[in-house]
């Protein structure tokens, strides 16, 4: 009888063990890092305002392009003296003006869009990392951008490849 | 015996779960397989469970999206739905379901909701950017949203052709906005597209596969 319980009372101990250990290593809170330029690049969000951006971009150096050859145009028919007078040099100068007034205003235009794209992108870059981080049981995920903030981390832990693949999933709306 | 093991395993995961941590809500799209799509259009509700139905999350016709604070909710609507809330009444006949219908046919309609998570005010009142005052916020909304609000069939897209924006001068904490779009051209999937320049979150998109659309309950009628 004695034998019994003891048989019974090492059974019942080590099925709480092995279940306390199980349940332990199942529900570890993790940790994981991630590329942030690697991620960043492979969003398709960022690849396409990229494009968008381009586009923008290409419209608007047409312009100067086509600003900038007229002002060429005229100058060397000035610099003839075909149209050495004074209503064309106003002209010229009028044009000289126009063009680099857009070219400023072009510029600064372009930073703004691009500064305005980044930060959509990383609005919601910054979403669905979080998101992925719930959804996986992850304490932590560190970003590593090559600055130093994360001087090692052992490559298993690298979430790079499935928070990409979550985040696109995400974003187009699945 | 195996029971009690059983039982012992069950109530030792329960007791080792871990607790104190907050999972927050984060949204997920369910899966359907085939059957499961199948399963749908055999079902016949009455309208209070149409409406029910719907507005479940798990059927696949409301999405969220969240991002930087601002809530983004989708819903589809099928005919059966916007005739429920149209009639409001428990008994429709067959004949108010047929005239109604007819009436809807030729659009795809959905609704549209923006909502600020940290703030119970009104929606337009959150300025995280200074790009747009109060005023112009409103005219946005009102007005010139409906440029930025597309469905991608394929290679095309479909504009906004229908748009009205509710506005509740604060009475709800979200906006929101009645999206129709012309009868859907075939094609295995359609993603909403909305270009979101009230808050410059970027582009939010919700797609959904076409079956998930058109496999639908049919409505009880009398």
């Amino acid at each position: 009888m004695k034998k019994q319980i003891l048989y019974w009372s090492i059974g019942v101990l080590s099925v709480f063990t092995f279940t306390f250990l199980i349940v332990q290593y199942v529900s570890k809170p993790r940790t994981g890092f991630i590329l942030i330029n690697d991620l960043f690049s492979r969003f398709e969000y960022k690849k396409e305002v990229e494009r968008k951006f381009l586009a923008t971009k290409n419209e608007r150096q047409q312009i100067l392009d086509s600003l900038a050859v007229q002002l060429r145009l005229l100058s060397f028919e000035i610099e003839k003296g075909k149209f050495k007078d004074e209503k064309n040099v106003a002209i010229y100068n009028y044009k000289r003006e126009e063009f680099y007034q857009k070219k400023k205003a072009f510029e600064e235009d372009n930073v703004n869009l691009s500064n305005q794209y980044d930060a959509e992108v990383i609005a919601q870059m910054n979403q669905y990392v979080s998101e992925y981080g719930r959804l996986n049981n992850y304490e932590f995920i560190f970003g590593n951008d090559g600055n130093g903030s994360l001087m090692y981390a052992y490559d298993a832990n690298n979430i790079t490849d499935e928070v990409s693949v979550y985040m696109n999933k995400k974003y187009s709306g699945k | 015996m195996k029971n009690w093991f059983l039982y012992t395993i069950i109530l030792m995961m329960i007791g080792c779960h871990p607790s104190g941590k907050e999972v927050e809500f984060v949204f997920e799209v369910p899966e359907f397989s085939k059957e499961k799509l199948d399963a749908r259009t055999k079902l016949v509700l009455s309208p209070s469970l149409y409406l029910d139905w719907v507005n479940d999350r798990g059927n696949g016709l409301c999405r969220s999206k969240e991002v930087s604070q601002v809530l983004y909710n989708l819903k589809f609507k099928p005919f059966e739905y916007i005739i429920c809330q149209e009639l409001g009444k428990e008994n429709i006949t067959s004949k108010e379901f047929k005239e109604n219908y007819s009436e809807l046919t030729g659009m795809t309609y959905f609704n549209f909701q923006i909502q600020v998570t940290d703030q119970s005010n009104e929606f337009l009142k959150y300025a995280p950017t200074n790009r747009m005052s109060y005023q112009e916020r409103v005219m946005y909304c009102s007005f010139q949203m409906q440029n930025d609000i597309k469905l991608v069939v394929g290679l095309d897209s479909l504009p906004c052709s229908m748009y009205h924006f509710e506005r509740t001068y604060g009475i709800t904490p979200y906006g929101n906005f009645i999206i129709g779009f012309q009868e859907l051209p075939i094609a295995p999937e359609y993603t909403f597209v909305f270009s979101d320049n009230l808050f410059a979150n970027g582009i939010i998109k919700f797609s959904f596969k076409r079956e998930l659309l058109t496999n639908v309950p049919k409505l009880k009628t009398t």
